[in-house]
């Protein structure tokens, strides 16, 4: 408790795996992504991978909702 | 209800969310009324609970593909209410233009509560997902073109969104397309 924390060094692993968290969030950040992820769904379905269709389509959704929570950035106006 | 009207019915419907996809295309491309991030997200919402249907069409009804499509256009109809609710209050803007007195998002929000009910009124016809009843090729030619269609649109809208936004998150108020500026 109260020491400064110590500069990273940018070779250290902690380093690496915060590099390669932001490039996957990155990636998430995507919103052309739940689409993408959906042609693949329905790429499934045309080669009769139902549980992948499905699984897809649930990764979407996912997407989806991580996008709209990156969006909920203000409160509503709605108080009486 | 047998599940080849069952099939019916889901290309049909398939075809309506086709219907609202290609609308929302041609709001955007004749009107220049370009979609902000909560209207591409609500895109994604109808295009997930398309998904569903045309599991039915490929696989035969099961009720995993009608909860599959329930799931979405909850999960869309959130997004929506959110955009409904950013406007409610008298003073606060809206966004885009008005179709039929309500604007896009007020539309998608009733539009994603009629799929959620149209999807429990269809689980109410439990015959559909009796083996005996079983079709062996689900796929007639009208479903083909009609997943081929909404196929088409889902990628369309993804293809559009990375135009417009780039590998990233939309702007609020986007102007133009991202990628295509100079």
């Amino acid at each position: 408790l109260g020491h400064a924390a110590e500069p990273v060094n940018s070779n250290d692993f902690s380093t690496t795996i915060s590099n390669a968290r932001s490039d996957s969030l990155r990636v998430a950040n995507m919103m052309t992504l739940p689409f993408f992820v959906l042609t693949a769904a329905l790429g499934a379905i045309w080669s009769g991978n139902r549980k992948l269709a499905i699984g897809l389509c649930g990764a979407a959704l996912l997407v989806t909702l991580v996008l709209f929570r990156m969006h909920v950035t203000s409160e509503l106006g709605l108080g009486l | 209800m047998t599940p080849q009207v069952s099939l019916r019915l889901n290309a049909f419907g398939l075809l309506a969310i086709c219907g609202v996809l290609a609308f929302a295309f041609a709001d955007q491309f004749l009107f220049g009324d370009l979609p902000c991030p909560l209207c591409v997200l609500q895109r994604a919402g109808f295009a997930a609970a398309g998904v569903g249907l045309a599991l039915n069409l490929r696989f035969g009804p099961r009720p995993s593909h009608y909860a599959t499509t329930i799931l979405s256009a909850l999960a869309g109809g959130m997004i929506s209410l959110r955009q409904v609710a950013l406007h409610i209050v008298p003073g606060s803007g809206a966004y885009g233009d008005d179709f039929l007195g309500l604007h896009c998002y007020t539309w998608a929000f009733i539009l994603f509560g009629v799929i959620v009910m149209g999807m429990a009124v269809m689980l109410l016809f439990e015959r559909q997902f009796s083996e005996r009843e079983k079709v062996a090729a689900p796929l007639s030619g009208f479903a083909l073109a009609v997943i081929a269609v909404f196929a088409l649109l889902t990628l369309g809208n993804g293809v559009s969104t990375l135009l417009e936004c780039g590998a990233g998150l939309c702007p609020d108020n986007p102007t133009d397309y991202l990628l295509l500026k100079k």
